[in-house]
C-alpha cells in the first residue's frame, strides 16, 4: 500500500464515523478515534462492547467474517484502507496483529520469525532480520542458542514474544494486540507489558484488553467502549490514560473503572 | 530486565522530587535565618519565592502519587512507599511554611534595628536543619536506625526551645519600652516555629519507619508527660520572674526611701 501524504502526520491511524454490522446486528456505531503515533492506545470496555471488532477494523481482519459489513473510514496515512483499490494483504503487512493466544507455526523459532519476510520477498540478510526481530521482542538472549528448536518448545510467555518478533520481522508501522496476555501468568504478562512500552518507541500499538489495570499500567491513551440499550457498542470516552483513570469526564466511564458495572 | 521497569522509574521520580523538595526546604530555612540575623528584608523576600516552588512541588508529587495509585496497583512495599511519600510531602510543605514564617517576622523586627537576635534561635535552626537532612537521608537509604536517631533528637530541640522561650520572656518583661515588646514577641514566635520545624522532622522520620517496617506508631509517645512537664516548668519560671520583679520593686522602693 503506497504512502499518501497526510495532513495529520502526528497520527498513525484514524477511524471516522466507523460503523460495523454483523448481518442485521449493528455491532458498533459511530466510532471516531484518532490514534497517535508511537503511543500505546488501549481499548477497554465490558464484554460485547465492540472493542475487538474495532481493533479488527484497523487491519481489515473483519473482511474474513462473511457477514461483517463496515461503514465509515479508517484512514492510514490519509488513505481509507477500505477503498476498493487497497489490497488488504498489504494493509496487514503494515498493520500487524498479535492474538490472544500465542499461535506460533509448528516450525523452528528461526522460521517462525523469517516466514513473513520470506513470503514478502525479503532480499536482505535474513539472519540479521531474525536476530533484530527477536531482540526487539526481548527474546533473543533466551533463544539465541536454540534457533532450530520448535516454537512450541517455548513457554507461553516466550511463545507470545515469538509471535511479537514475527510481527516485527515484516517491519510494520502499527501493531494491533488482541488481549495479548490473557493466556499468560502474571509475571509473563508484566514482561509483555514492559516490552510494549519499549516497542512504542518505534511502533504504534493498539491493544484490546479486558484487564483495565493493564490498560492503566501500559497505555498512553485509553478508549472506553460500552453498549447502548440495543447492545450496540459505542465509544463512550477517549482520553489520555492518566486523565481517564484519575478524572474521567463521563460518569459511565467512572462507574466502569471503579467496578460499579461491567 | 525487571518486569516493572517503567513503574520503578516512576517510583524513583517520586522519590527524587521529594528529596529535591526537602533540599529546597533546607535552603529556605537557611536563607530565612540569614535574613533574620542580617535583618535583611530583600533576603526574606527570597524565602517567599522559594516557598512558592516548594508548594508547586507538593502538587507535582500529589499528582505523581495519584497516577501511581490509579494506574499501577501498587502493593506491599510499593504501596507503603507511596503512602509514606504522600504524608512526607505534606509535612515538607508545612516545614517550608515554618521557614517562611521566620522570614515574615523580619519586617516587624526591623522596627527595632538594635534588637539582639538570640543565639539560641540559630542553634535551634541548625538542629532542625540537620534533623530534616538526616530524615531525608533515612528516606533515600530506607534506613530505620537513622530515622529513629532523628526522632530522638527532638527532645534536645524542645529543651532549647524551653530555654529560649524563658530568656525571651524575661527580655519582654524587663523592657521599659512597650513598642519593643512586639519585636521581642516575634522572636518568641520564631522560636515556636523552629520548635515545630523539628517536630515535623520527627514526623518525617516516623513515616520512614512506617515505609520500611510497616509499623504505624508514633516514635515519641510520651507526649502528655512532656506537655505536663513543660507547663510545670513554665509555671515555675513565671513565679520566679514575678518574685524577681517584686524584689526589684522592693529594692527600688528601699533605695528611694533612703
Amino acid at each position: 500500500m503506497a504512502d499518501q501524504s497526510s495532513s495529520n502526520g502526528h497520527y498513525a491511524i484514524e477511524a471516522k464515523n466507523l460503523n460495523v454490522f454483523y448481518g442485521d446486528f449493528h455491532a458498533v456505531k459511530d466510532v471516531n478515534l484518532t490514534v497517535e503515533k508511537n503511543k500505546i492506545t488501549a481499548l477497554i470496555g465490558p464484554s460485547g462492547c465492540g472493542k475487538s471488532t474495532v481493533l479488527r477494523c484497523f487491519n481489515r481482519m473483519n473482511d474474513l467474517i462473511p457477514v461483517a459489513r463496515i461503514q465509515g473510514d479508517v484512514l492510514f496515512h490519509g488513505k481509507n484502507i477500505y477503498d476498493p483499490d487497497v489490497d488488504p494483504v498489504q494493509v496487514r503487512r503494515r498493520i500487524g496483529m498479535v492474538f490472544q493466544k500465542p499461535n506460533p507455526f509448528p516450525k523452528s523459532i528461526y522460521d517462525n520469525v523469517a516466514w513473513g519476510a520470506k513470503i514478502n520477498g525479503f532480499k536482505g540478510d535474513l539472519d540479521e532480520l531474525v536476530r533484530t526481530s527477536l531482540e526487539g521482542a526481548a527474546l533473543w538472549d533466551e533463544v539465541k542458542d536454540k534457533l532450530d528448536a520448535n516454537g512450541y518448545s517455548l513457554s507461553g510467555g516466550q511463545q507470545q514474544r515469538l509471535c511479537i518478533a514475527r510481527a516485527l520481522a515484516v517491519r510494520p508501522d502499527i501493531i494491533l494486540m488482541d488481549e495479548p496476555t490473557s493466556a499468560l501468568d502474571p509475571i509473563a504478562s508484566l514482561r509483555i507489558e514492559e516490552l510494549m512500552i519499549q516497542l512504542a518507541e518505534q511502533y504504534t500499538i493498539i491493544v484490546v484488553t479486558h484487564n483495565m489495570q493493564q490498560a492503566a499500567r501500559v497505555s498512553d491513551y485509553t478508549a472506553f467502549f460500552t453498549v447502548d440499550e440495543g447492545r450496540t457498542g459505542y465509544l463512550e470516552e477517549f482520553a489520555p490514560t492518566e486523565e481517564l483513570f484519575t478524572t474521567p469526564r463521563s460518569r459511565i466511564t467512572e462507574d466502569y473503572i471503579t467496578g460499579r458495572f461491567g | 530486565m525487571s518486569p516493572r521497569k517503567s513503574f520503578e522509574q516512576r517510583l524513583e521520580q517520586l522519590r527524587s522530587t521529594l528529596i529535591a523538595m526537602s533540599e529546597l526546604v533546607e535552603q529556605e530555612l537557611s536563607v530565612a535565618m540569614d535574613a533574620l540575623e542580617r535583618k535583611d528584608v530583600e533576603l526574606a523576600q527570597e524565602v517567599f519565592a522559594m516557598d512558592e516552588r516548594v508548594n508547586k512541588l507538593r502538587y507535582d508529587n500529589e499528582r505523581t502519587a495519584l497516577l501511581l495509585i490509579s494506574t499501577q496497583q501498587p502493593m506491599a512495599r510499593d504501596a507503603r512507599f507511596i503512602l509514606a511519600s504522600l504524608f512526607m510531602n505534606v509535612i515538607l510543605e508545612r516545614m517550608g511554611d515554618k521557614a517562611k514564617s521566620v522570614a515574615k517576622a523580619i519586617p516587624y523586627i526591623l522596627q527595632r534595628p538594635n534588637l539582639t537576635i538570640s543565639p539560641e534561635l540559630r542553634q535551634m535552626a541548625e538542629m532542625g536543619h540537620e534533623m530534616l537532612h538526616d530524615a531525608m537521608q533515612a528516606y533515600a537509604a530506607e534506613d530505620v536506625t537513622l530515622a529513629l536517631q532523628v526522632a530522638a533528637r527532638d527532645d534536645d530541640v524542645d529543651q532549647l526551645y524551653g530555654e529560649t522561650f524563658f530568656s525571651v520572656l524575661a527580655r519582654m518583661a524587663k523592657t521599659k519600652k512597650p513598642d519593643k515588646v512586639e519585636a521581642i514577641y516575634e522572636l518568641m514566635r520564631i522560636a515556636r516555629d523552629l520548635e515545630r520545624f523539628a517536630d515535623y522532622a520527627t514526623d518525617l522520620a516516623e513515616r520512614v519507619d512506617f515505609m520500611v517496617t510497616g509499623q504505624l506508631a508514633e516514635v515519641n509517645v510520651d507526649e502528655w508527660e512532656e506537655v505536663r512537664a513543660s507547663a510545670e516548668e513554665e509555671r515555675a519560671a513565671l513565679a520566679a520572674l514575678k518574685a524577681a520583679r517584686k524584689a526589684q520593686k522592693a529594692e527600688a522602693e528601699s533605695t528611694s526611701d533612703t
